[in-house]
């Protein structure tokens, strides 16, 4: 613009040179001059309009002063053209309008008084020198081009303009519609994102498990319906707080403990803790889990909590019975097919076999022979069929020895499968049927001790009379004949009478169940004289030599039954002891000391190995062929020697086999306080 | 004849054994009767007076120590009473403390028996 303003005053000058100073000329010069930069100045100080206002007068003014010289200096006319120019030039597109109009009126003002002044004057237009009327003419008319000019050019800016504007109008509404359609799609996305978050928060309230979420300054900042139930907290007073403002401390320390350890090493962390909850402290398994930014960093640490308090005290049950058993009873467990599968610790101890030996195998390796095919296949029928089998089987351990079990054998669902197992409980029944057969044998002596007492009173009485009859006898031949020869058989009648008497009461004494008797005192010859006679015959027929030497006069506190038991015991193991030996005797010695009396029963044999010695007097141990003897004999005497004061012992300082019976001896004190025996 | 002016009453349901003693105390001079068992020698003893009774204790219809103690009730000078007995009857001790004055345990030997009841007789 400034170029412009030099220009122009630069065609001033030059006009001023060219044409002569003029008085109009001069005033319209020094008025454009001074006009110019104040307008320029009011266009600088943001004063478009003022500037605006300024310019179209002096362009007006120059206008109409040119115009109305037209039939004169014709000159003048070239100095508006720059300055129209000028001006023109100073306005903006859209303020064309106002100048053009302003300028066209203000041309046709002039035109008109110029040809109003020329009438006056009566000077015609086309009438003057036509060169300078012309020139006018061409003037204004090139003015009015111009002018046309312009505003056509203004015309098409303006359409372009408005075209541009129609553009920017159209971007700017597609714009707006792409704007409306991200917006919507926002909106849609927004309330996607909000269904999406109701639909998660339906899923993890529907849980029953405990869900959470926290932050990573400790404050819950999700949760679900479990939570707030299992610790009675709604949902707004949860979120927000923290750990320590809803828990024990103890409790704070553990859980934030383990999600510290969750926040630092990024992993998650399981653990089963005791929740104090609303309805009382429940096992609960906990797990911690992080949640993570795109970049791998933890930002909140998420729980899920689930109630195992009934697993866990099931599986605590579980296992207490199942500890409870393994320790009770012998389990095994075996497929389908019978091969075992499960033996516990019980089962190798009992059987002898190792773990390893076992399993694979079916119970065929226990056979102990006892029991008959139809035993077991019965036994297999009843268990195919799905019923529970329970009875009891002699089993066989390793070493060959054998044991009973009370035995309960059920079929079960293998876990994880369809397949049927069964699982058998056996207990070990060993000693009791050993009791069992000792109870049997007790009793059927009892019944035979019961049998034994009814014939002895059956036998007493016709004794009697055979005796009464031997003694009427004698007294006959005594008083009337003199028969002495036959007093002899008389007399051997009774003293055989008196024999019988004898067996009869050892056989009642031997055989009664003396547990409960009283302690008496009692002629220790007696006893064991009646007991010999039960087994004289016996020892006589198989060539064994009896040897006595029953001559001490002793009396003991004793219960006589159990004493004769005890004697017939050592006396009928000596027996079978020797019954293969080329020598046979047994001898049968009393020995006294001041504090007890010996009882020896001695046999021909070569004593006893040391191994046997150890175990002998053990209930059940026998050396003798299974059915011959129940291996108790020695138990029990022992028990009868230790229930009376007394002991029995083997002396292995003998070179033959002997067993002692002692006893303490019977003692009074006498008016001096001193003990003496009887 | 040890046994002579006695009345005796033998209560044993063995008929043999019974004969046998009354017999035999026939033999030494006594008179002797016999029961069977403990009821009809109750009933006896109600209708004759006897010096000594001599019973067993186990028989069919009337044991012998009923026998003895309705006797000693019933009886202000009841007859001296003798037991025969077998292994599973009372002890001597006991017989004694119902009012027996001998216990005699099968088989036993007659003449012994005999000798006691003398015995007996010559304390009165």
């Amino acid at each position: 613009m400034h170029l412009v303003i030099v220009v122009a005053i630069c065609a001033y000058v030059f006009m001023f040179c060219w044409v002569g100073l003029n008085s109009a000329a001069v005033y319209l010069t020094v008025v454009t001059l001074i006009a110019n930069p104040i307008v320029i100045l009011l266009k600088r100080a943001q004063k478009p309009k003022a500037s605006r206002l300024l310019l179209v007068m002096i362009c007006n003014i120059d206008l109409f002063v040119c115009s109305s010289f037209l039939g004169h200096e014709g000159n003048l006319h070239f100095y508006c053209l720059p300055f129209l120019a000028l001006s023109l030039l100073l306005f903006k597109p859209d303020e064309f309008r106002w100048s053009i109009l302003s300028a066209a009126l203000t041309s046709a003002t002039g035109i008109l008084v110029s040809a109003k002044w020329q009438a006056a004057v009566n000077v015609s237009l086309l009438s003057q020198s036509g060169f300078i009327t012309r020139f006018a003419l061409l003037n204004f008319i090139g003015a009015f081009l111009m002018s046309a000019t312009f505003l056509f050019m203004f015309l098409i800016k303006i359409r372009r303009h408005e075209s541009v504007i129609e553009d920017l109008l159209s971007r700017a509404a597609s714009k707006i519609d792409l704007l409306r359609e991200a917006n919507q799609k926002i909106e849609s996305a927004h309330l996607a994102l909000v269904e999406q978050k109701d639909f998660l928060q339906t899923i993890i309230d529907a849980s029953p498990s405990i869900f959470f979420v926290r932050n990573s300054a400790g404050v819950y900042t999700h949760c679900n319906l479990a939570f707030e139930k299992a610790f009675n907290i709604s949902r707004a007073k949860l979120i927000g707080s923290s750990p320590q403002d809803l828990f024990a401390a103890r409790d704070v320390d553990l859980l934030t403990k383990e999600s510290r350890f969750v926040f630092e090493t990024g992993s998650s962390k399981n653990l089963e803790y005791l929740l104090p909850t609303a309805q009382g402290p429940l096992w609960y398994f906990l797990s911690y889990f992080p949640i993570k930014d795109s970049s791998g960093e933890v930002t909140a640490v998420g729980g899920i909590i689930s109630n195992i308090h009934q697993e866990k005290i099931l599986r605590s049950h579980h296992e207490s019975l199942f500890l409870a058993l393994e320790d009770s009873a012998i389990v095994a467990m075996t497929d389908s097919r019978g091969k075992i599968t499960f033996a516990n610790k019980k089962f190798v101890e009992i059987s002898g076999f190792e773990e390893h030996e076992l399993l694979g195998q079916d119970h065929r390796i226990l056979n102990s022979g006892f029991h008959s095919k139809e035993f077991f296949s019965d036994l297999w029928r009843t268990i195919a069929a799905t019923n529970t089998w329970s009875g009891e089987i002699q089993n066989r351990r390793k070493d060959g020895s054998t044991y009973w079990v009370h035995t309960t054998i059920a079929p079960i669902k293998l876990p994880g499968t369809e397949e049927v197992g069964y699982v058998s409980i056996r207990f070990d029944i060993t000693k009791q049927k050993e009791a069992q057969r000792t109870l049997l044998h007790s009793s059927k002596m009892a019944s035979l001790g019961e049998m034994a007492g009814g014939i002895a009173h059956e036998i007493n009485t016709p004794l009697a009379i055979i005796v009464g009859h031997a003694e009427m006898a004698k007294m006959r031949l005594k008083n009337d004949c003199h028969r002495d020869d036959l007093l002899v058989p008389l007399k051997k009648i009774e003293t055989t009478v008196d024999r019988i008497a004898k067996i009869v009461t050892g056989l009642r004494t031997f055989s009664r169940n003396a547990d409960e008797d009283p302690m008496v005192e009692a002629d220790l010859r007696e006893i064991l004289e009646s007991t010999l006679e039960l087994c004289s015959e016996k020892f006589k027929n198989s060539g064994v030599t009896l040897n006595q030497n029953l001559e001490c006069d002793i009396k003991v506190l004793c219960r006589p039954a159990q004493i004769s038991q005890v004697a017939m015991n050592l006396l009928n193991n000596a027996f079978d002891a020797i019954s293969g030996r080329d020598e046979k005797w047994i001898d049968i010695s009393v020995f006294k000391n001041d504090q007890d009396v010996a009882i020896s029963v001695t046999d021909s044999g070569q004593g006893i190995d040391s191994k046997t010695v150890s175990k002998m007097m053990e209930p059940f141990f026998t050396t003798k062929e299974p059915g011959s003897g129940t291996g108790l004999g020695l138990s029990i005497a022992s028990g009868i020697a230790k229930s009376h004061g007394g002991n029995l012992t083997y002396d292995s300082k003998c070179p033959n086999t002997r067993f002692t019976l002692e006893l303490p001896v019977c003692h009074f004190r006498d008016d001096a306080g001193k003990k003496i025996a009887l | 004849m040890s046994l002579t002016g006695l009345k005796i009453l033998v209560v044993e349901d063995d008929p043999d054994l019974r004969d046998l003693l009354a017999n035999f105390f026939v033999l030494e001079g006594a008179i002797a009767r016999q029961a069977q068992n403990g009821q009809i020698a109750f009933e006896m003893i109600g209708q004759e007076p006897f010096d000594f009774i001599v019973t067993d204790v186990r028989m069919p219809g009337g044991d012998g120590i009923t026998l003895i103690k309705q006797t000693m009730a019933s009886f202000p000078s009841p007859p001296k009473i003798f037991v025969c007995s077998g292994f599973n009857d009372l002890t001597k001790a006991q017989f004694l403390a119902l009012g027996a004055v001998d216990v005699f345990v099968k088989p036993f030997s007659v003449e012994s028996l005999v000798g006691t009841l003398a015995r007996a007789m010559t304390k009165k």
